[in-house]
């Protein structure tokens, strides 16, 4: 799964290394817009619709993160 | 803490609005979007076109030549009028307020109220609670609203976060007090800690314009802005929409003993495409119920955009003999946040036109 959001996270920010083990948002990485674009981009690959409420820097911040924030969405 | 008003409607409803439009793909080579993300941002966010103003456009221009054409219409007469609201971040002038130039154009009694209020995107609901309690000592008399905003001179042409979004628009709704036995709602929240969330640095008594508020300065997502500038935090803004506001709509169902399935339709501010379906989602209603096609046919236009909303979407249903249960939501600069349930329908009239007013000059 993680290779799949790596692909996405590349497509919508090709300038960074996104497989640094650092905190992507915190790192000016993605910023609002980018979420935005992540959020719709994860929504469509996972076949998922990731709540409002959990569209917060910290569920973002890295590949891990997001995987689990995916699982999370796929259980509900 | 709820309001609860009696016996008031909302009688017509008409948005002036710019005939200039401009479009995302034109501009989006001012942006630091990659060419992929442009796609996904237009169909996300709702980014395709809307209308602004000219340099030379007024809050009290476009609003003459809309109550002008509701005069002409016979939806209006002037001595109906008992008090003017104007609800705007971009009045004409510092002084006199717009209100007053307004009601200076016309032949308004001089005991019309005139009251200018500064609301951005919550501004509608503000604006609609402020008349209801003016028709509580106004009798027959009618309130007229105006709302709006030219905001789009204040966005810096390469910042990414605001200027895809932003529309200019002013809207004039009439509010009378109504023979119909019913209640409206009323919510209406407020978070001065995060005012800075959304706002403009330079221009007020804090820091006033200079030529060095005009130079632009590059942050850390390669947007270009200055001072004189609306600078967003769109990461705060987007997360206090999607958590204040659906509980607040929750709760103000809860206060007016009515079910999410008893609303017809929740007309809310226009912030973007994205920002409604999640709030549709949180609310767990039909997206069609929260319509979102405003920001990408007209843009946000501040607190103009419920009665956009309204008259774009709504204009036949909202003119027919019946009523729909209609909650309106706004939030944004504040940080404010309000809804309202009311019922409306049987309107004088809800339509939009496009301005081809006069344009006052300078001290006219």
């Amino acid at each position: 799964m993680q290779q799949e959001i790596l692909e996405i996270l590349t497509e919508i920010r090709p300038e960074f290394d996104f497989t640094q083990d650092i905190d992507f948002v915190e790192q000016g990485m993605l910023d609002s817009f980018d979420l935005v674009s992540l959020v719709d981009a994860l929504d469509e690959k996972f076949g998922i619709s990731i709540s409002g409420a959990d569209i917060l820097p910290e569920n973002f911040s890295s590949l891990a993160s997001m995987e689990t924030l995916i699982n999370k969405t796929k259980n509900i | 803490m709820k309001h609860i008003f009696k016996n008031k409607r909302i009688s017509s409803i008409l948005t002036v609005m710019p005939p200039h439009e401009v479009f995302f793909a034109d501009e989006m080579h001012n942006y630091s979007f990659p060419e992929s993300q442009n796609k996904r941002l237009a169909k996300v966010m709702g980014f395709n076109k809307r209308r602004i103003g000219e340099k030379y456009d007024t809050v009290s221009d476009y609003a003459v030549y809309g109550i002008q054409q509701l005069i002409e219409k016979g939806v209006l007469k002037t001595d109906e009028v008992g008090a003017i609201v104007v609800i705007t971040t971009t009045p004409d002038h510092l002084i006199p307020p717009t209100s007053n130039i307004i009601q200076g154009r016309f032949d308004f009694s001089t005991e019309t109220i005139c009251q200018d209020l500064s609301f951005g995107c919550a501004g509608y609901i503000a604006g609609v609670l402020q008349a209801f309690m003016l028709l509580d000592v106004l009798e027959d008399k009618k309130v007229l609203l105006v709302t709006g905003d030219f905001l789009s001179q204040r966005i810096a042409v390469r910042d990414r976060g605001s200027r895809p979004i932003v529309g200019d628009a002013v809207a004039i709704t009439i509010l009378e007090n109504s023979k119909e036995d019913n209640k409206c709602y009323c919510a209406i929240r407020n978070d001065g800690a995060n005012c800075f969330a959304v706002y403009i640095p330079a221009g007020g008594t804090r820091l006033p314009t200079s030529p060095e508020t005009g130079i632009e300065e590059q942050d850390i997502f390669n947007n270009y802005r200055a001072k004189d500038h609306l600078v967003m935090n769109g990461d705060l803004v987007f997360n206090f929409i999607i958590n204040e506001v659906p509980v607040m709509m929750e709760e103000l169902m809860q206060d007016a003993g009515i079910t999410k399935d008893d609303i017809d339709y929740y007309m809310c501010h226009q912030s973007s495409k994205f920002t409604l379906q999640k709030v549709a989602d949180r609310l767990d209603v039909p997206r069609q119920k929260v319509p979102n096609n405003i920001i990408e046919t007209y843009g946000n236009s501040s607190s103009a955009s419920i009665p956009v909303n309204m008259a774009y979407n709504l204009s036949e249903e909202l003119t027919q003999d019946k009523q729909l249960k209609i909650m309106l939501a706004g939030f944004g600069t504040g940080l404010t946040w309000g809804a309202i349930i009311m019922d409306m329908g049987q309107m004088d009239y809800c339509g939009m036109v496009d301005f081809a007013g006069k344009h006052y000059a300078l001290g006219e």
